[in-house]
């Protein structure tokens, strides 16, 4: 694995939106941690073969974009008592 | 007897259903009309996957029976209509727009078919969409099995995606109305570049059960017309709770345009709506609100600052991940069409289960402020879209720029809450701009009497494209 410049994070927004990642600066999110989800990424779909230049960048860019939007998100604060809307229901047949 | 295209491409679906009431066309008539413009017309825009010819007569004739015999199933008995290629229907080619699933055949219709169904309506076609509704992170026009979809105002502009063709079908007056899908952006951006009228309901207000999941939890269909009143008829006949859909909500709906207000409205804008926004776009923007204050009080509002796009993108790419495991894990992906939608895909997977999860914790915060916020108002307002359609063969990232409309949009989708969008005016090169109309959740009938009141004070729905007329 090469080592990958840093990568600027932005944040973006859903690709089915009037298209594409909008981007806006944010922090820089460590080579290092982009390069361990390439090979996450790499060793899940990809095993035993090498992914092109052309992906490499890529995946590069969408992982950053990513970590970007994980920045966010952990930027805005929660306590434990903050939960998810449920969509589970407990199932018993009629 | 012959229908004049004038009436075509220019009658509600109240003139459609009075003349099918008073004998002026019949059912079979109105289906030949329009499957002959979709054929022509409408796949000059690249609108058209399937054109659901034997299923149409059929529906017809029974329509055109149950009408002589006096047997009235409401106002969209008899009419046509287009369907965007990611519900299914039975023995007819559902492709998702995407290579890999070109042969893909359902056994069964899907609920908002059927419910379209039972209100009378005929289904002309199955319309083009950008591949898998998006989901892949496609960064051009030409991301479909049929190609870059066109706007019907300036075939060099995009159609928007990524109900694409049921955009460009309802604009170059193809169909009277089609159904298309939104989980981020998809109604109202080709709404806005097509120069129609398009609702996103609340989410779970109309049932999902047959359509293509891309994310569970942000998916909502809802109707593309030729105006907010025909939109309203629509959502009354597809609207409804659904045992098949777990997301279904249980509230009834009615559509109430006999309850619409003409004036008396309270609307907010939203501080900074038209930052960045191109010229016209913005100019049309203000002329609406100004429009809208002869019938309304008009506040500036800003959204509570919460990571909007962050939680959108962390929700949908998660749930794609997963919804397409399978064409993402065997390799398939290869197939589509634009080539990022072959390589992004695969990095969803680095969304962490804890990001996840937090990104729905988040979501309630923004439910509630969303919420809190939508109440004062009967509709908060923005342009659609900050600038025109983009143009065919520009890659978005050069071609976007970012405003505070995107951050409504943001916000209104991962809250579920309902929008529509209308024509406003024209801008670049002849393309469209529009504004939006959101609302709280459950008011449709809210923002559809805005949007009536708008569209009484004003003709903008009413202008054709120049290359249909």
């Amino acid at each position: 694995m090469t080592e990958q410049a840093a990568t600027t994070a932005t944040s973006t927004q859903p690709d089915d939106d009037a298209g594409g990642p909008s981007v806006q600066a944010g922090p820089t999110v460590p080579p290092a941690t982009i390069s361990a989800l390439l090979d996450l990424v790499q060793a899940t779909y990809r095993p035993g073969s090498a992914l092109t230049d052309t992906e490499r960048e890529r995946l590069q860019t969408t992982i950053g974009h990513m970590q970007a939007a994980s920045a966010a998100i952990h930027a805005y604060p929660l306590t434990n008592a903050d939960e998810p809307d449920p969509i589970f229901s407990a199932f018993r047949a009629e | 007897m012959a229908i004049d295209e004038a009436v075509l491409v220019s009658a509600s679906l109240r003139e459609l259903g009075r003349m099918l009431r008073t004998g002026e066309t019949n059912p079979t008539e109105l289906a030949n009309a329009y499957l002959e413009r979709l054929d022509t017309v409408g796949r000059r825009f690249n609108a058209v996957v399937t054109l659901t010819r034997d299923r149409a007569m059929r529906e017809a004739r029974q329509a055109g029976e149950e009408l002589a015999a006096g047997h009235d199933r409401g106002p969209l008995h008899g009419i046509p209509y287009g369907l965007k290629d990611l519900v299914a229907t039975a023995n007819i080619p559902t492709t998702w727009g995407a290579v890999p699933y070109r042969e893909q055949v359902f056994d069964r219709d899907a609920t908002v078919v059927t419910r379209l169904g039972a209100a009378g309506a005929v289904l002309i076609a199955k319309l083009a969409m950008v591949e898998l509704a998006g989901g892949m992170g496609y960064e051009q026009p030409d991301a479909s099995l049929t190609g870059p979809g066109l706007s019907p105002w300036n075939v060099e502009g995009w159609s928007g995606g990524s109900s694409s063709g049921s955009g460009s079908a309802v604009g170059s007056r193809s169909v009277p109305f089609a159904i298309g899908s939104e989980t981020f952006g998809s109604i109202l951006t080709p709404a806005s570049f097509c120069g129609v009228s398009g609702l996103r309901p609340t989410y779970g207000r109309v049932s999902r059960h047959g359509a293509m999941a891309l994310c569970w939890t942000m998916d909502k269909l809802g109707p593309m017309a030729r105006s907010a009143d025909d939109c309203g008829l629509v959502l009354d006949a597809i609207a409804g709770h659904d045992a098949e859909d777990p997301c279904s909500l249980t509230q009834p709906y009615r559509y109430a345009p006999e309850e619409s207000r003409s004036d008396g409205f309270r609307l907010a804008v939203l501080k900074g709506a038209t930052d960045g926004a191109e010229a016209e776009v913005k100019a049309n923007f203000e002329a609406a609100v100004a429009v809208l204050r002869g019938v309304a009080t008009i506040e500036e509002v800003e959204l509570p600052e919460i990571p909007y796009g962050a939680v959108a993108t962390t929700i949908i790419r998660a749930e794609a991940s997963a919804s397409f495991d399978d064409l993402i894990s065997s390799g398939r992906i290869s197939e589509l069409t634009a080539p990022e939608d072959r390589i992004n895909p695969m990095s969803y997977i680095t969304v962490s289960a804890r990001d996840y999860l937090r990104a729905l914790r988040i979501r309630r915060h923004i439910g509630r402020a969303v919420d809190a916020l939508m109440a004062r108002y009967d509709a908060v307002l923005s342009p659609t879209t900050n600038g025109v359609a983009y143009k065919i063969g520009e890659p978005f990232p050069t071609a976007r720029t970012r405003s505070v409309g995107s951050a409504l949009g943001a916000a209104g989708n991962v809250a579920g809450v309902p929008a529509i969008s209308m024509p406003n005016g024209i801008g670049a090169r002849g393309l469209p701009t529009a504004i939006q109309f959101v609302g709280r959740a459950l008011d449709e009938n809210r923002i559809l009497a805005v949007a009536n009141a708008y569209q009484r004070l004003t003709d903008w729905h009413l202008r054709l494209p120049p290359l249909q007329v």
